[in-house]
């Protein structure tokens, strides 16, 4: 890429970026929430939200090519300069900005000088952390390269969101990561900086547990420390650079707690623009979960928990009835230019939740297709090459494979979480005694507990007993930094030697959290190495070598650019790494089976457009790869280019 | 407020406190050297004269 086309991508990123954050402002000032911790919720929500939006529909109309983007961009913003009440609204901005740069300051301010330079340190440690593996690394977690990313290269390549021919059915399933992970590669067309969209999620996450716990009555200093805490979880950190929607769905379950433990709070003062503002970003928050991963869904009985207790189970009803009639109020107090805009975007959103489970529904009959859905026995949506089921074996399954993992005592912490929990020496040292102790203690954080062991149990008893499913509990550690949270603010000061040993153990098991992820466990400093001495552009999900066979690099290296690539893998194979960085290499899925002669794979290549065949080790059928190499053995049309790649016509 | 109720604050820190010493001391017993492998293998090309560690990373 040339410096100057390099520039005008650069350029049109930045205009998109700048709607969009525009955008976000405009309707994050016509939705106060009174405090600065859920404003800058309000922000963040609306700025993953629109992202997410604006690509989407850019998607569907075919409209995702850089130049593309920007032109919208800018269109966008010399209509919003053209609208009185927007441009009114956009000259805010300084004073709105200089006020957020006070609260800044006063939160700043009200911590004490040794939290300010651990935090500080952390805060460097953690970019630099981010930055280098995002910049060194090409993204290699397996759930990434099976379906997340290969939804995001075609996309990106062919300028659409559509669905296409794959063995890969995963491609079907919910998508709004995938979605806004498509910002991250739309602009460069490459996917040098794809690892970076699950920041906006760790973030979101990380500034909502630091609200729930200003919600539970902690102070700034104790917050931000549980905040710290669970930013440093060893499974979010992996997830959140592991290009994976599980930080998206943690985020939007704690941007859902922090909202509804506000909402249910009973020393805040009912205020019908507030109250309206919460429920109103529940909605988008929820909508925007539900079109990202199904499970949301399972954790919603333990959030309902936690709205009803915190108020006293008798006091649930008339105070929710309070919240909503002051909502409504709230509402009626809009005036109709505004009421509308706020009518816009709910509908953004339940386009967002829905759009992916209507499309399969109506496409295969079943809306979360290629799951089927078995409820205590009875089929309730047969079609699918994975079933979801409600039942109490799996529940049991499922805590007898989360007590194996307790204590993270088998194995080192990897992205794929095969044999711990990640939760990190934070949550199994301080974090967790905080909760025995803050349980006896704090009504609010027992309510809390008793909400996420709910949220954890419905869970259980619905997702597939697998080694790989705590991934979906990346939120289920905040609850021991918020207890971490109110138990610090109930710390005597005196003897000294308390405060002393708490904050020692507190920057030990933080720091340490830190250190076993710098690497996510998998990759050795001579991987770091091959990839490092690469240019930027040039470092491919291929050549890393981690966890694929080497056919996967033949094809990247021996694949010829400008012809379709053919390739057969089962349904959980690796498909992103053929698209190359740069999603150069057409793609066509040539479906053969152990049994077909060589006459009709040779046939079938040649009616998919494509001269070449790719197949892998533990990524193709045995029977398709021994079938392939008989036939280019038998010295037929088939013939074999390099290893795993297969091509007819050789001489042509 | 008494020397009792002042106690009772203290004690339960102390619990607490120790209470994660021993957890991370347990924790410790599985995840430490998978925690310090890396920065291990880091100090080992800075300062090759460190001993190799047998099944490391």
């Amino acid at each position: 890429m040339s410096a100057l086309e390099l520039a005008l991508r650069l350029g049109a990123w930045l205009v998109c970026s700048v709607f969009v954050l525009a955008m976000a402002y405009l309707f994050h000032r016509q939705l106060p929430m009174g405090r600065p911790a859920l404003s800058a919720i309000s922000l963040m929500v609306l700025g993953i939200f629109l992202t997410t939006l604006l690509l989407f529909l850019a998607g569907l109309l075919g409209l995702l090519r850089a130049d593309r983007l920007a032109a919208i961009g800018f269109s966008g913003l010399v209509l919003m300069a053209a609208i009185p009440a927007w441009r009114r609204s956009l000259l805010q901005i300084p004073r709105d900005f200089r006020a957020l740069s006070h609260d800044l300051r006063r939160f700043w301010g009200s911590l004490p000088r040794w939290l300010r330079i651990f935090s500080a340190a952390a805060v460097l440690a953690s970019l630099l952390r981010f930055a280098f593996l995002i910049w060194a690394l090409p993204p290699f977690v397996w759930d990434s390269l099976t379906y997340h990313l290969t939804n995001v290269a075609h996309w990106t390549q062919v300028g659409k969101i559509e669905l296409f021919d794959t063995p890969i059915l995963r491609i079907y399933t919910p998508a709004n990561y995938e979605v806004l992970a498509t910002w991250f590669t739309v602009f460069l067309h490459h996917d040098a900086v794809v690892e970076a969209a699950g920041i906006p999620a760790y973030l979101l996450a990380t500034t909502a547990v630091y609200a729930s716990a200003r919600s539970l009555g902690c102070s700034r200093p104790a917050s931000w420390m549980g905040a710290m805490a669970y930013a440093s979880t060893p499974a979010l950190l992996l997830a959140t650079t592991g290009t994976k929607n599980d930080p998206h769905v943690a985020a939007y379950y704690l941007t859902s707690l922090a909202l509804l433990l506000d909402l249910a709070g009973k020393r805040r003062a009912v205020d019908p623009r507030q109250s309206l503002s919460s429920m109103f970003l529940l909605a988008v928050t929820l909508l925007l979960a539900a079109g990202t991963k199904a499970y949301i869904a399972h954790l919603l009985p333990g959030l309902a928990a936690i709205a009803m207790l915190p108020p006293g189970f008798r006091r649930t009803l008339p105070h929710w009835r309070e919240r909503i009639t002051a909502a409504r109020q709230g509402w009626h107090s809009l005036d109709a230019w505004t009421r509308r805009c706020l009518m816009l975007l709910l509908s953004g959103a339940v386009l967002l939740g829905g759009y992916w489970n209507v499309r399969n529904w109506a496409l295969t009959g079943n809306p979360f297709y290629p799951y089927g859905v078995n409820i205590a026995g009875a089929r309730i949506f047969n079609e699918g090459e994975r079933t979801a089921r409600l039942n109490f074996a799996r529940l049991v399954d499922n805590l007898e494979s989360l007590a194996d993992k307790f204590g993270d005592a088998a194995g080192p912490i990897e992205p794929d979480l095969p044999e711990t929990t990640g939760w990190g020496w934070f949550f199994y040292g301080p974090g967790l005694a905080a909760v025995i102790f803050v349980c006896f203690t704090h009504r609010g954080l027992r309510s809390l507990a008793w909400g996420f062991l709910l949220s954890l149990l419905v869970l259980m008893l619905s997702i597939r007993p697998s080694p790989f499913n705590m991934r979906y509990l990346l939120w289920f550690p905040a609850m021991a930094s918020l207890a971490y949270s109110c138990w610090l603010d109930d710390l005597p000061s005196r003897p000294r030697v308390l405060p002393i040993v708490a904050l020692i153990a507190f920057g030990g098991a933080l720091a340490l959290n830190l250190a076993t992820t710098l690497n996510y466990n998998r990759v050795s400093l001579d991987r770091f190495g091959l990839m490092l001495e690469r240019p930027l552009w040039e470092r491919q999900a291929a050549l890393l070598k981690l966890n694929m066979p080497s056919e996967y690099e033949h094809a990247i290296l021996f694949a010829p650019a400008g012809e379709p690539l053919g390739y057969n893998v089962g349904s959980d194979g690796f498909v992103y790494p053929l698209y190359k960085a740069d999603f150069s290499q057409r793609l066509t899925y040539v479906p053969v089976s152990g049994s077909d002669d060589c006459g009709s794979i040779a046939a079938r290549m040649r009616e998919r457009g494509t001269r070449y065949l790719f197949v892998a080790e533990s990524h193709t059928p045995g029977e398709v790869i021994q079938r392939v190499r008989d036939c280019a053995q038998d010295g037929g049309s088939l013939a074999e280019e390099s290893r795993g790649l297969y091509v007819i016509d050789a001489g042509s | 407020m008494s020397s009792t109720q002042e106690a009772r604050p203290r004690a339960g820190a102390a619990l607490v406190l120790l209470a994660s010493l021993i957890a991370l001391a347990w924790y410790g017993q599985g995840q430490l050297l998978h925690s310090l492998a890396f920065l291990y293998q880091v100090a080992q090309a800075v300062f090759p004269g460190l001993p190799v560690t047998p099944g490391g990373p």
